[in-house]
């Protein structure tokens, strides 16, 4: 585990406050774009140790920065085009293209998934999300394979930080001492469709994000 | 909204990725609000190579990433939101029908709506109070093959 707590002297951003990095785990989110889509929802909401909160972050000027460890696509075999641009000393820069138009070919293909056509015509804001999000099937692994198509980490996105909240325990009235003196902001969790208390261990509560 | 008792805020949540908050424990926010000033997110592109996964969180020189990559900024859309609350709305039922570890795929929320709809109409079900849902439930069980196609299997399964 990477300590924050050891990052030498972070940087301060233009504004004159720290940005910070956290992953959203592929477990919980497959694709960046369901981060994206969770965010737009309902907001940003990031568990961190209570014990090691970061300092220097300043609200609405802070920024946190989303990464995934498939954020990046790679496509390492150009397209036709690619290769006769190449050869005319062109740069060749293997297309998302090619891509699109190898799951175009398989809407052609009757009894084909309908899935396909549907993330073909759907919008995404992270582009590389629209191939991770194709049905898994044989001809998905062809095409990949064939194209050369790989993911990597990468940050995708950023977000301004807008505060630290700290859930209350149902016989908590306020948030500890110590998190009140860093400004954590407490707040009684309600579940929105049923209007019950969060329970510590209670059912709704399914996993811990803080590694996520 | 606040706790008559002690003033302290109510905060409605709904489920996340990785489920409710807990109690306890304590969250970095981004919240955009209606009419303010702040994007509720701003998505990169194309998104910058970081090859070290992370736990929890560290401190970067996002100026500097941002710099070297030459990003742009993809504008954002309701889209990707609208998404999202169907989701939540039918996961529940797909987790019904089929069990825990069940996920509706990537694009086929609204088909997997429309599916049970239809299903539904046609056993002639009527919404109302949880003996109804539950009925629901088992009249989908019942036609579980028309809904197979839309579903798979998840990681936490």
């Amino acid at each position: 585990m990477n300590d924050p707590s050891t990052t030498p002297n972070p940087v301060p951003n233009q504004a004159g406050a720290k940005d910070i990095l956290i992953f959203r785990g592929a477990e919980y989110w497959p694709t960046p774009e369901d981060v994206i889509r969770e965010v737009h929802a309902q907001g940003l909401s990031v568990r961190i140790p209570r014990n090691n909160i970061p300092s220097g972050l300043v609200k609405g000027l802070s920024r946190i920065a989303l990464g995934h460890i498939k954020a990046v696509m790679v496509i390492e075999n150009g397209t036709e085009d690619d290769s006769s641009a190449s050869h005319r000393g062109e740069p060749a820069e293997p297309s998302e293209q090619a891509l699109r138009a190898a799951f175009e070919e398989l809407t052609q293909v009757e009894g084909h998934d309908p899935a396909i056509d549907e993330i073909l015509a759907r919008q995404y804001e992270h582009a590389p999300s629209r191939w991770l999000e194709m049905p898994e099937s044989e001809a998905k692994r062809e095409i990949f394979e064939r194209l050369g198509v790989s993911f990597k980490p990468g940050i995708f996105a950023y977000c301004y930080y807008s505060g630290a909240t700290y859930y209350l325990k149902p016989d908590e009235t306020g948030a500890p001492e110590d998190l009140a003196k860093k400004g954590v902001h407490a707040v009684r969790g309600v579940i929105a469709d049923t209007g019950e208390l969060l329970q510590p261990d209670g059912e709704q509560t399914t996993a811990e994000s803080e590694d996520a | 909204m606040a706790d008559s008792m002690n003033q302290v805020e109510l905060r409605p949540v709904m489920r996340r990725g990785c489920g409710y908050p807990k109690p306890g424990g304590v969250y970095l926010e981004s919240q955009g609000e209606a009419g303010g000033t702040l994007p509720i997110i701003v998505v990169i592109d194309p998104p910058v190579e970081h090859d070290h996964f992370h736990r929890s969180y560290v401190y970067i020189d996002l100026d500097e990433m941002l710099a070297t990559q030459q990003v742009s900024f993809v504008g954002t859309s309701v889209a990707s939101a609208e998404e999202w609350h169907l989701r939540q709305k039918y996961q529940g039922i797909a987790r019904d029908v089929f069990g825990e570890g069940v996920r509706i795929k990537n694009g086929q929320v609204i088909r997997f709506r429309d599916t049970a709809a239809r299903i539904l109409m046609e056993a002639g079900w009527r919404p109302g109070g949880m003996a109804s849902a539950m009925q629901a439930a088992r009249i989908l069980r019942e036609h579980v093959e028309e809904l197979a196609s839309l579903v798979e299997i998840t990681a936490r399964s």
